[in-house]
């Protein structure tokens, strides 16, 4: 198992010196964040069921793409009612690049390996989204809806990661 | 029996149809509607007693989508997206446990009451 898979994307979370806060963006720029999350984890779970025969873990990428499927299209038509475009910014472009390194390692393994490091990477990814929607998102976002909006998808998020870590759990 | 799945303002009998001949069931219910949300990732409320020929009617208040399924898999609503609802008359088989295929930290008990 590559163990420092997880780290790639926690990474991406990390802030450079001369970046701003994830607490300090827009509204439509945590949008933004969000959306790309959802997306990275969308691909992860597709890359999962090309190459992983475990029931539980196709099981769980199969959650992945309809949970964030759900999420990102309720995103999607809240943005239009408000009329607004999701903002690019440094936290999603980080994400960006973090996730091409993970999908690069992670395609490079095969049967338990792959199961393994897909099961770790899930489990720090949705930590990592977690504490970025619970410490920095909802408290900070202005608009009523959009808070709302990351409140239903951090309880839907956590539900992922206690099946992560059991999946987790249950690969060792 | 009674067997259906409804989206509040897109009802498809098609849906109803398909829904009825996947587990083979059919007809009206006789007895109470016991009402189950799915909220929060779980089931709401977790545990419902009811009697034989009684409904009960789940709805996703979700985002995510969500089934109640038999933890021994002897039954199984369809998926139900976040607005829809689906009844199942209760029977004694279906006493017991349940859970969410997509998310098995959701779960739910049938206790039957005689």
């Amino acid at each position: 198992m590559n163990r420092t898979l997880p780290l790639v994307l926690v990474a991406a979370f990390a802030l450079p010196a001369f970046a701003e806060s994830p607490a300090d963006l827009s509204d439509t720029q945590m949008a933004h964040v969000a959306y790309v999350a959802d997306t990275i984890d969308i691909k992860q779970a597709h890359l999962a069921l090309a190459l992983s025969d475990n029931k539980d873990v196709r099981a769980f990428a199969e959650t992945m793409i309809s949970d964030h499927t759900a999420v990102n299209d309720q995103a999607l038509a809240l943005l239009a009612k408000l009329g607004v475009q999701p903002e690019d910014n440094f936290l999603s472009q980080s994400l960006v690049v973090g996730a091409a390194e993970t999908m690069t390692k992670l395609a490079a393994l095969r049967g338990a390996d792959f199961d393994r490091a897909y099961a770790a990477n899930e489990l720090a990814y949705h930590q990592t989204v977690n504490g970025v929607l619970a410490d920095d998102f909802i408290p900070n976002a202005d608009n009523a809806e959009v808070k709302a909006l990351f409140a239903a998808g951090l309880t839907i998020f956590k539900a992922h990661e206690a099946h992560a870590e059991a999946m987790v759990a249950a690969l060792k | 029996m009674k067997l259906g799945i409804s989206r509040r303002g897109a009802f498809s009998l098609a849906a109803v149809v398909a829904a009825g001949r996947a587990f083979g069931q059919s007809g009206v219910v006789h007895g109470d509607i016991h009402e189950v949300t799915m909220q929060g990732m779980k089931f709401v409320p977790a545990t419902i007693m009811a009697k034989s020929g009684d409904g009960i009617r789940w709805t996703n208040l979700d985002l995510a989508p969500h089934t109640a399924t038999a933890t021994d898999a002897r039954w199984t609503s369809p998926t139900l997206k976040k607005g829809e609802t689906f009844t199942l008359e209760v029977t004694a088989s279906m006493a017991g446990t349940y859970k969410c295929h997509f998310h098995p930290q959701m779960a739910g008990e049938i206790a039957l009451l005689r």
